[in-house]
């Protein structure tokens, strides 16, 4: 049973069809990426899966029940994390509080303590900065906390929207040493960009999204090379 | 340490005073804003801004008097009555309100007041725009009357600050902290942001209906102007932040701090000169301490007075 699977998921705004005729499968420890230019409706396939749209059409099963429909809270009590475009951290709270947050629904209340730990291993620059205000961090070590307070969650599928936007190299590169540690435990990952070539290169599955269809999907590797999606992706 | 200096100097405060009425009176007025101050910032620190505090405060005054005059029921009760029926009013109405979007919610309580106080001035049952008057005083007997009014003030005032305390140090201040800065990122972590916010209501405007009621009883009479003066949401309003609102005790040193300037500096000098005060204070939160006046304030002096360092911004 594939961890996630959407069928023919069909969103509107208003009279717009944002994403059309749109499935995906994603089985446990995989990531996928999901890349395309601007307005082709990836962070609306992230936003749809967390449950902050609701789909007209189409169906998405999560661990093979039917989540959409579902509002987001109940959909991050099954596993699902959304770590959201620019980060959206509690910025008048600290570090500590952040990733407190992060563990606020039911299941993963009760292993707050655990799962704090393996944030610090994972980042431990967010230990020495515990009880700063979140918004006293550099853009990167923002990222960081977006990431580690997902984690906190105690995902099975994490959803990245644009998560290495604005970041340097070096940065990058930790975050994506981070997301393979994650994803060794057994975490799935959908993670949307433009920042082709890096999420790419992560990624298990690939999909290229235009104007809300999948105009190519396979194995992420694969895409990359595919010369007839470069005109699109590299506008 | 500090905490339990000022608690007892707040419980001797009338026998330090030698129950000289007119300081007991300044002694209650205080604790009655410092507890507005706690209703309001309650719902600032979550996010939603009230212009309209009054509306709450009104109903308490109205609900006392009503149920002391006509039913003839002890001050004592009716007081602890009205809270609960403004409580239920504010967290029926503000909740509805709180849906329309945060940018719209300080115009729409500022409506609420406006109807209600339109509500009674026609409504001839209440007494139209003459209002209420005799409503009996906590105390019947004459002469300890400014001391037990005092202190039911200090008990109400203590119930306020003790929750809002709990609300402080547990992990209640991190959700609403976090529905504050992001209402809906907190809604993806799971927070059931509705629940949360009608909790905040019904805490904000129970102290806000308990602080009119108290009004009421001190005062002797009710009238909507009084009653849904636009006042009773603005000092509460000013008091706080010039305490600075994240702070757990900068809405009760702002209340204080403000009304003693008020009543014993502005008053003597300037005879009704409080809204310059107020007006001034609005100018220099916003201009010069976003953060507050009175705690951050005090913080600075702790950590030494360096002002070179402002000289050399």
């Amino acid at each position: 049973m594939a961890l996630l699977e959407a069928m023919n998921l069909e969103v509107h705004y208003n009279d717009f069809a944002a994403l059309s005729d749109i499935s995906l499968t994603l089985e446990r420890g995989e990531i996928a990426s999901i890349v395309g230019p601007h307005g082709s409706g990836k962070s609306t396939l992230l936003l749809t899966i967390q449950g902050f749209i609701k789909p007209v059409k189409g169906t998405i099963r999560f661990m093979g029940e039917r989540i959409d429909g579902l509002p987001p809270e109940r959909i991050v009590e099954k596993g699902v994390v959304f770590v959201p475009e620019g980060r959206r951290l509690f910025l008048s709270l600290t570090v500590r509080e952040n990733l407190e947050m992060g563990a606020y629904n039911r299941r993963a209340r009760f292993q707050m303590d655990k799962s704090m730990q393996t944030c610090f291993e994972l980042f431990p620059v967010l230990k020495a900065k515990e009880d700063h205000k979140a918004d006293t961090l550099s853009a990167g070590e923002q990222q960081m906390l977006a990431i580690a307070r997902g984690l906190m969650a105690k995902p099975l599928l994490m959803l990245l929207d644009e998560p290495f936007q604005g970041l340097s190299p070096g940065t990058v590169g930790k975050l994506c040493e981070a997301i393979k540690t994650i994803k060794d435990e057994g975490v799935s990952f959908i993670i949307v960009g433009q920042r082709v070539q890096r999420i790419l290169k992560i990624g298990d599955r690939g999909y290229v999204l235009l104007n809300g269809r999948v105009y190519r999907e396979g194995r992420a590797e694969d895409l990359l090379d595919d010369e007839s999606i470069r005109h699109i992706l590299l506008d | 340490m500090a905490g339990i200096l000022i608690l007892i100097l707040l419980m001797l405060f009338p026998f330090i005073s030698f129950f000289n009425p007119y300081y007991l009176h300044i002694g209650t007025f205080s604790l009655i804003y410092a507890l507005l101050s706690i209703s309001w910032s309650i719902m600032a620190i979550s996010g939603y801004i009230s212009l309209g505090l009054a509306s709450f405060f009104g109903l308490g005054c109205y609900l006392t008097s009503i149920l002391s005059v006509s039913f003839h029921l002890p001050p004592i009760i009716t007081i602890l009555i009205s809270a609960i029926l403004s409580s239920i009013g504010g967290g029926s109405i503000l909740y509805p309100l709180s849906r329309m979007g945060r940018g719209h919610f300080p115009l729409l309580t500022f409506a609420i007041a406006g109807i209600l106080q339109g509500v009674f001035l026609v409504l001839q049952i209440t007494g139209g725009p003459a209002g209420i008057k005799n409503i009996p005083p906590f105390w019947t007997l004459p002469g300890k009357e400014h001391v037990v009014d005092y202190y039911i003030a200090l008990l109400v005032f203590l119930a306020a600050y003790i929750s809002y305390r709990v609300i402080w140090r547990s992990g209640w201040k991190k959700v609403i902290f976090s529905l504050r800065d992001d209402e809906l990122m907190a809604g993806a972590l799971g927070v059931r942001k509705g629940k949360v916010i009608f909790g905040v209501f019904l805490f904000s405007s129970f102290f806000a209906g308990m602080g009119g009621a108290l009004y009421a009883h001190l005062i002797g009479t009710v009238d909507p102007a009084t009653a849904f003066n636009i006042e009773s949401t603005i000092k509460p309003l000013i008091m706080s932040m010039v305490g600075g609102i994240m702070h757990m005790n900068g809405p009760v040193s702002g209340a204080v701090m403000v009304y003693l300037v008020e009543e014993l500096l502005i008053h003597p000098l300037i005879p009704g000169g409080y809204l310059i005060l107020y007006g001034t204070l609005l100018i220099i939160y916003i201009s010069l301490a976003p953060e507050g006046i009175v705690l951050p304030g005090m913080e600075y002096l702790r950590k030494g007075f360096k002002p070179w360092h402002y000289l050399k911004r």
